[in-house]
Formats: C-alpha cells, sequence, structure tokens
C-alpha cells in the first residue's frame, strides 16, 4: 500500500502516470559477491525517501548506482522515463540528479566560497567562448552565481570560514560543505549519503532544516541516514535494506515494527 | 614615493623590457638565447595547459616534432610563407593532439602519461625513419622568410635575429593573454576542478572528457606552432630536434617555474632553464644538463611549488605595510562578479 | 631466417630483461618510478670502460665491480635525494632530473665522444653453417645466470624472502620484525645493479656514450607496462617480448617494428591498463 506523496503531487500527466524515479530488478555483482539482489522502487516527484539498513546493507551501493558511479550488473533505472543505468555520472547530474557522499569528497585545496561556485556548474547557461571574451551576459552570470554561492553558504552556517581551505574545516562543516555543493547545483532529486554523520546537535539542526526547505519546494530527496529521529522528521517512507535486499517499503510506522527490520538491525528471534 | 608592484605594473614593465632589450643590448648571443627562451615558453605554456586539467603529458614532443615537420613541408616543397606555416603547425599538432586525446585521455592518470611518452617516441621514431616524407635524419632545409615591406621600412629577416625575435615573443604574449583568460574564467575554473577531483567534479555534471580534450588540444596547438617557429627560426628540422629530452625538459621548466600556474610560471621556469643552461653549456659540455637537473632539484628542496613561490614573497615585500585579508572574510555579496581563486 | 636474428633477439631480449627486473624491483617494492633507471645503464657501461678496458681488469671482474658500484650509486641517490622528498609525484620528477644531473656528469668526466671498449670475447663460433658471435653469446648467457641467481635469491634465501614481504606488505613485515628501510637499500642496489650490469655486458657489443642510456629505459618501461607494473615475471615476460619484436620484427619489417612495440603499449594501456600480470583495481 503506497503512502501519498509528501510535497507537491506526483507525476506529469494526469491520464498515464509515468513514474518520475523508477528502479527496477536492480543487481550488483563485484565478482562473486552480490552488493545488491533484485532491488526496486518507484518514486513520484517531490517524495521524501529514507534508506536504512545495517552497515553493509548496500545502501552506498544504491545511490552509487543511481548516481552513476557504479553500472547494474542488471536491471535498470528510469528516471522521467529514460533510462539512466548506463550514463556517465555528469550525463546523471545534468538531468538532475544529485549526490553528497558518504566520505568528505572535496576540493581539498578549494576555499568554501570557490567550492560551492564549482558546485553552481550546473547552473550556468553561457557558453565557453562567452566565458572567454567575458561577454556582458557572462559576467552577469557569473555575478549571479557568485551571490547564490554566498546565499547556500549562508544556508549551512559556512559564512564565518568562506576563504578557508576545504581541507581545513573541521569534519562537520567539511561534511555541511559536501551537502552544500550539491544544493548549489540545484537537483530535482538530491540523493544525500549519511549527511549527519559526526555532526553536532546545531549543525544536525541546521542541516535538516536545510533539508526541510527544500523538500517545501518540491525537490525529490533519497535520504541514507543512521539519525533515526531526524530521519523519521523528515520522510514519509522508508525503504529498509539488508544484505543487499529490499526487505522493507512503507510508511515508518509500519517499517519500523517489522519483524524482519528489528531483525536486521538487533539481530533478535521473532519472540521479542 | 612607493611604488606599488601590483600586476598591472609587473605585466608593464615587463613588456617595456621585453621589446627594449634586444635594441639596448647589442649582442647577438643574447638575443639568440632570448629567442630560444621564448620558444620554450610556447612549449611550456603547452605543457602546463593540460597539466591545469590534471593530466601529464610526457610526450610534448611530439607535437613540437608535427608542427616543425608540417612548417617544414609546407615552406620547403609548398613555398607557403611563414605567416601560413604557423598557423597550419599548429592545426595540425592541435588535430592530432584532440585524436589522440580522444582514445587515451579517457584512461587518465599514470597510464596516460606513459601513452603520451609511448606516442612521441613513436612520432620520433616516424621522424626518423619515413624519409619520403620527412627526408629522415637529413632532415628538411627551410627557406628564409620573405622580407616584410611597412611603409619605407623593411624587415628583413635574412639580416637580423630581431623580426625572429619580436616575432616569438608576440606569439608568447598572445598564448599568454589567451591562458591567462581561461584560468580567470570559468573555464579556469572548471579545468581546476576536474583536476583537483575528477570524480567529484562529474557528479556535479563535469564532462570530464571535455575539458581534458580541449585543454589537451590548446596546448598542443601552441607547441605546434612553437615547434615551427624553432625550425623557421634555425632553418632546418631534422628527427633530433623534438626526442624525449625535449618532453623531460618542458616538464621540468614547468616544475621549476611553478606548478600551479598556467602563465607565469612555465614562462619563468622556460626563461631560467634555458638561459642557465645556454650560458653554461658554453662553459662546458655537460654543464647544460647538469644545470637542468640541478635547479630542479633546488626547487623540489626548497621551493616546492615553484619558483612562483618566490614571486609570491617578492609581492609580498612590495606591498610593504598593506595588511593581508583577514580570516573572517568580507562577505562574497561586496565583492560579486568574478571570483578570484 | 638467418640463425644470427635468433642470437639477436636474444641479446635484446636479454637486455631488456635485465633493465626491465631491475626498474619494476625499485618500482614495485620502493614505490619509485625511477626514470633514471637508463642512466645507470649508461655509468655501468662507463665503469666497464674504465676497469675493463682503460685498466685492463678481468672482464668478469670489470663486471662484477661495475655492478657493485653503480649499485651503490643508486643506493646513495635514493637516501641523499629521493627519500628526501615527501611528495610521491615529487619524487617522479627529481629521477627525471636525475637524469639531467648523471648525464651532465657522465659528459664533464668523459667528454660527449663516444668510446669503445674492445671485445672481451673476440671471435666467433661456427654452428651449423652460420658464425654466431662469441660476444653476444656470453651476453645471453650472462644475463641467464644473473636472471637465475636473481631468483633463487629472492625465492630461496631469507633476505629474498623478506623482500618479497616487504613487496607485499611493508607493515606487516615491519611487525615480522624485517627492517623494511633496509630492505629498501638493498632493493635499490639489486634495480640499479642490474641496470649497470646490462650496460657493462652491452658495452663491447655498441659504444659508450652519455646517452646509451634512454633507449634502455624506454624499453624497460614498456616491458613493464605490457607485463604488469608489479610483476617480476611480467618484466621478464616484457622484456623477451621486445627484444623479439626488435630483433625478428625488425628483420621482416624494419623500422615499423619499433612503432610495433609502441602500438602494442598503447594498446594495452587502453584494454588492460594493469599488463598482463598485473591485478585489475575495482
Amino acid at each position: 500500500m503506497r503512502p501519498e506523496a509528501a510535497g507537491r503531487g506526483a507525476g506529469k500527466c494526469e491520464s498515464k502516470h509515468m513514474p518520475f524515479l523508477q528502479v527496477r530488478g536492480l543487481i550488483k555483482d563485484f565478482g562473486s559477491l552480490r552488493a545488491l539482489h533484485q532491488v526496486g522502487i518507484e518514486l513520484d516527484q517531490g517524495e521524501v525517501l529514507g534508506i536504512v539498513g545495517p552497515n553493509g546493507s548496500g545502501k552506498t551501493t544504491f545511490l552509487n548506482l543511481l548516481s552513476g558511479y557504479y553500472r547494474p550488473s542488471q536491471g535498470e533505472i528510469l528516471f522521467r522515463g529514460k533510462a539512466i543505468s548506463r550514463m556517465r555520472s555528469d550525463q546523471i547530474a545534468t538531468m538532475g540528479i544529485v549526490r553528497t557522499f558518504q566520505s568528505n569528497v572535496l576540493y581539498g585545496d578549494a576555499t568554501v566560497v570557490e567550492s560551492v561556485l564549482r558546485g553552481c556548474y550546473l547552473m550556468a547557461k553561457t557558453g565557453l567562448l562567452q566565458a572567454f571574451f567575458n561577454t556582458r551576459t557572462y559576467s552577469a552570470e557569473e555575478k549571479g552565481l557568485a551571490q547564490r554561492a554566498a546565499e547556500i553558504a549562508a544556508l549551512f552556517d559556512l559564512e564565518d570560514v568562506m576563504e578557508v581551505p576545504a581541507s581545513l574545516l573541521p569534519h562537520g562543516k567539511q561534511r555541511a560543505l559536501g551537502i552544500a555543493m550539491a544544493f548549489a547545483a540545484q537537483p530535482t532529486v538530491l540523493l544525500l549519503d549519511e549527511p549527519l554523520a559526526g555532526m553536532d546537535f546545531a549543525q544536525t539542526q541546521l542541516v535538516a532544516q536545510a533539508i526541510q526547505r527544500v523538500i517545501a519546494e518540491g525537490m525529490t530527496v533519497l535520504l541514507v541516514e543512521h539519525n533515526i529521529p531526524t530521519l523519521l522528521s523528515l520522510c514519509r517512507r522508508i525503504m529498509v535494506l539488508d544484505s543487499g535486499r529490499k526487505i522493507a517499503d512503507g510508511e515508518p510506522s509500519d517499517v519500523i515494527n517489522r519483524r524482519e527490520v528489528v531483525e536486521a538491525y538487533l539481530g533478535m528471534d521473532d519472540d521479542v | 614615493m612607493k611604488i606599488p608592484l601590483n600586476k598591472g605594473v609587473t605585466t608593464g614593465l615587463g613588456i617595456v623590457l621585453v621589446i627594449l632589450i634586444p635594441l639596448v643590448v647589442r649582442d647577438r648571443f643574447l638575443v639568440a638565447t632570448l629567442i630560444e627562451s621564448g620558444i620554450w615558453c610556447l612549449f611550456a605554456i603547452g605543457f602546463a595547459a593540460v597539466f591545469r586539467v590534471g593530466q601529464i603529458s610526457m610526450g610534448q614532443a611530439a607535437f613540437m616534432s608535427i608542427g616543425g615537420y608540417t612548417a617544414g613541408l609546407m615552406s620547403a616543397d609548398l613555398g607557403l610563407s611563414i605567416w601560413l606555416t604557423l598557423p597550419a603547425a599548429g592545426v595540425a599538432a592541435g588535430l592530432v593532439a584532440c585524436l589522440l586525446g580522444l582514445v587515451v585521455l579517457r584512461i587518465g592518470g599514470l597510464y596516460f602519461a606513459i601513452a603520451t611518452l609511448a606516442f612521441g617516441e613513436i612520432i620520433t621514431i616516424i621522424s626518423r625513419n619515413w624519409s619520403a616524407v620527412t627526408q629522415g635524419p637529413t632532415g628538411i632545409a627551410l627557406p628564409v622568410p620573405d622580407d616584410i615591406s611597412v611603409g619605407g621600412l623593411v624587415i628583413s629577416f635574412s639580416r637580423s635575429a630581431l623580426p625572429f625575435y619580436y616575432l616569438t615573443a608576440a606569439l608568447v604574449a598572445v598564448a599568454a593573454v589567451i591562458f591567462w583568460r581561461i584560468d580567470r574564467s570559468r573555464q579556469g575554473r572548471i579545468t581546476r576542478s576536474v583536476a583537483e577531483n575528477d570524480i567529484l567534479s562529474e557528479h556535479l555534471g563535469m564532462h570530464l572528457m571535455k575539458y581534458r580534450v580541449i585543454m589537451f588540444t590548446l596546448g598542443a596547438f601552441f607547441t605546434g606552432v612553437g615547434g615551427a617557429l624553432y625550425v623557421h627560426y634555425l632553418y632546418w628540422e631534422g628527427p633530433p630536434l623534438f626526442t624525449g629530452a625535449q618532453s623531460f625538459a618542458v616538464m621540468m621548466m614547468c616544475v621549476v617555474g611553478g606548478i600551479n600556474s598556467s602563465v607565469v610560471g612555465p614562462v619563468l621556469g622556460a626563461i631560467l632553464l634555458t638561459v642557465s643552461g645556454t650560458y653554461m653549456g658554453i662553459l662546458f659540455e655537460g654543464l647544460r644538463p647538469l644545470s637542468y637537473g640541478l635547479l630542479v632539484l633546488a626547487v623540489i628542496w626548497l621551493l616546492p611549488n615553484g619558483m612562483m613561490d618566490m614571486k609570491s614573497l617578492l609581492t609580498r615585500l612590495g606591498r610593504g605595510n598593506r595588511s593581508e585579508v583577514p580570516l573572517e572574510t568580507r562577505s562574497c555579496r561586496e565583492r560579486g562578479g568574478e571570483m578570484r581563486e | 631466417m638467418p640463425a644470427g636474428i635468433w642470437l639477436d633477439a636474444l641479446v635484446l631480449s636479454a637486455i631488456y630483461v635485465l633493465m626491465a627486473s631491475g626498474l619494476v624491483l625499485v618500482f614495485s617494492i620502493m614505490g619509485i618510478f625511477n626514470f633514471a633507471h637508463g642512466q645507470f645503464y649508461m655509468m655501468g657501461a662507463y665503469a666497464v670502460y674504465c676497469l675493463f678496458e682503460k685498466a685492463g681488469c678481468n672482464f668478469f671482474v670489470s663486471l662484477l665491480v661495475a655492478a657493485l658500484a653503480i649499485g651503490i650509486v643508486g643506493v646513495l641517490v635514493e637516501r641523499l635525494v629521493y627519500r628526501t622528498i615527501s611528495q610521491p609525484m615529487q619524487v617522479v620528477v627529481a629521477s627525471i632530473a636525475m637524469i639531467g644531473v648523471f648525464e651532465g656528469v657522465v659528459t664533464l668526466i668523459f667528454g660527449p665522444s663516444p668510446k669503445s671498449v674492445a671485445s672481451a670475447f673476440p671471435g666467433s663460433l661456427a654452428l651449423g653453417g652460420t658464425e654466431l658471435s662469441l660476444e653476444r653469446a656470453f651476453t645471453v648467457i650472462a644475463a641467464v645466470f644473473f636472471m637465475a641467481g636473481l631468483y633463487v635469491f629472492l625465492n630461496r634465501t631469507r633476505l629474498g624472502l623478506f623482500i618479497r614481504a616487504a613487496a607485499q606488505e611493508p607493515t606487516a613485515a615491519t611487525l615480522f620484525g624485517i627492517h623494511v628501510a633496509r630492505v629498501g637499500v638493498l632493493v635499490m642496489g639489486i634495480g640499479c645493479g642490474l641496470a649497470a650490469l646490462a650496460g657493462g655486458i652491452m658495452a663491447p657489443i655498441f659504444y659508450v656514450d652519455p646517452w646509451i642510456g634512454n633507449t634502455p629505459l624506454i624499453m624497460a618501461l614498456l616491458a613493464i607496462v605490457i607485463g604488469g607494473m608489479g610483476s617480476l615475471g611480467g618484466a621478464v615476460l616484457g622484456g623477451v617480448l621486445l627484444g623479439a619484436i626488435g630483433s625478428i620484427g625488425a628483420y621482416y619489417v624494419g623500422f615499423w617494428s619499433q612503432l610495433m612495440a609502441f602500438t602494442v603499449v598503447i594498446a594495452v594501456l587502453l584494454v588492460r591498463p594493469q599488463g598482463v600480470f598485473g591485478l585489475s583495481e575495482q
């Protein structure tokens, strides 16, 4: 029984419902190790999906497949009806799917403001020649991008470290920067891989608020998180992975109490 | 009265110096050395172009060769003027680079470096053996470029080295402006992103191959032009001119001059190594390569980022009491416009 | 095809195998891509020139002393130059700089003109209708001998075991009491010594000048790319393959054989960049 989509409504056409994001029979093998087995899910635009599961259950592999970092061994991923499983990561990003990374993947030597500006790459429309000749459209666009970078940095409370190289930031701010860069790309679908890991309470609130804001604006979000309370506050739907299989998919209240889920996380038998 | 040593003033002074030196110092050997330095500036800028996008090309001599042979054949066999052969050489080299790049830039990193090394050797072998076209080891003799009449003035390439000097300087200036501008613009930001973290850049939407191939091709274009200029200047093109040693030399120039720079570093390194190498070589055979090696080692030990470290040191001295921008920065909005790195 | 070509193929293979083995040992165990490897070949040749041609020592003695001396030079370079540099990328650049340093020093001492070394084994052997040069035959035998020695050393001695352990897992090796740094010294010495041996063996066959190391370096590099950058067996395979292409290939198709070698390498890089025996990364 699929829950109502949070935020704005589903699909594009009223008559024929084309799934916004569709994953079918996804299998990923690494040699003889099967990391994902027949995972499938359908999302409407604007849905917020939480992805949970014990370590090693394939959550990051799932995101890696969605973002084009891995190619599936079998199965397919359809975004707005287009098969994206064989596309390059930059093509997928251009289509509107942007992700963050579980470890801090950053431009180590670039400053915070420069990093966020680099995140705005997809927002730039003027071409390389216009950039070279410094046309009026180009410089106007650059001003706009700089503005946007500043705003997004402020959103993540990075204003006081704008000129600090990313590698010198404390861990929490590094994570925030990674998320800020993904936000800067203004994605349609945002994949967050444990965004709150290693953050203190204040930072967690900040990032949660930022995520809430984009959800309210209609962004589709897939959120891998171990911080269950925050996850529950953001997501109306949860998918549970265990050892590469999807063992639950539904509203949080349904999913949390299911036996398989409890067993997967806690390894208890069904009498408890 | 304190003269601010900002970029504009230094560039202006540099330009004036470049124009005046050969007229003031009437030493033919110095002018010849400067011409050679200028050509190496072109080669070094070409190497830096692809290095800035994160790849190391160890076969730049191939493009020098392609440019040189294109110019040699066009002027010796077809009688075309230098004003045609120079751009043609650049186009030829750029075209080959584009095709090669589309194939090998995909693999990137160490394997790309080795592939370019192999490609450089391939071109050397072809130039040595494909006698039908390249005349093999004998090489191609180039004719003197025609005199140019401007108003009442006749610029003769045969009577003095000055026309070659100013031509070289002009070409270096063109290359410098182009790559400096690229570096400052969004394309520069993109190439730096791709160089610093290609996976992250790809996930932010940047098409890695596009930017790598563009920079590789542009770099090869100017390397080819430099090769053509060199053979016109020597009135000869042959296999020993552009070999693996030259590919390595151009790498070393960028390391010495400043590895994180598109223009200033390569130019500094090219001039320093060429001038010192030439003058050392006059003293004793063997001092030339020794001086190259020792300078590179000195830079690696003392100035890890190349001579540019020294430059920032000097600029800071030149600024005098003006304080550095504090870390609690002015907000982005105040600056607006183009972001500096 | 005349028998002499077979011998040439073996000679080339012998040299390339020695060079490639030295290069791959240093690379896989020390993590140093020593672009100056060819210069140790060149210096080995000059050492034999000094000892054998000039001082009249016995050829075998000259060869061994040359290998030892140049091996020590290699150790000094590693200690005084490579080890002092923190970033791996810069070590590679430093090794390129060392090419110039060695070339310059040798030119200063000996001058740029080529020197010749008299043949240690003059004459030829008549074998089944063809004349086989004794000198070249010796080259092959010597190379086989040294490679066999290397194999025995690495696989049958304790020190060799330490080296292999350090190559596979330096941290674990330290825990087992293997002094990894000292092992490194030995490896550098062996690697450069092998190059010097190759140069010394070839000295009577070709001339000796400051630039003879350039081609052997390139060939060694190609050999280990084909064979796999971490594999000694791969170095042997690559060396033999390139020796065959260089001689048999050259006999049939002239200079195209050289082109073949490089094109094979580029093909390997595109199709299986880790080489024949290399491990593929995920």
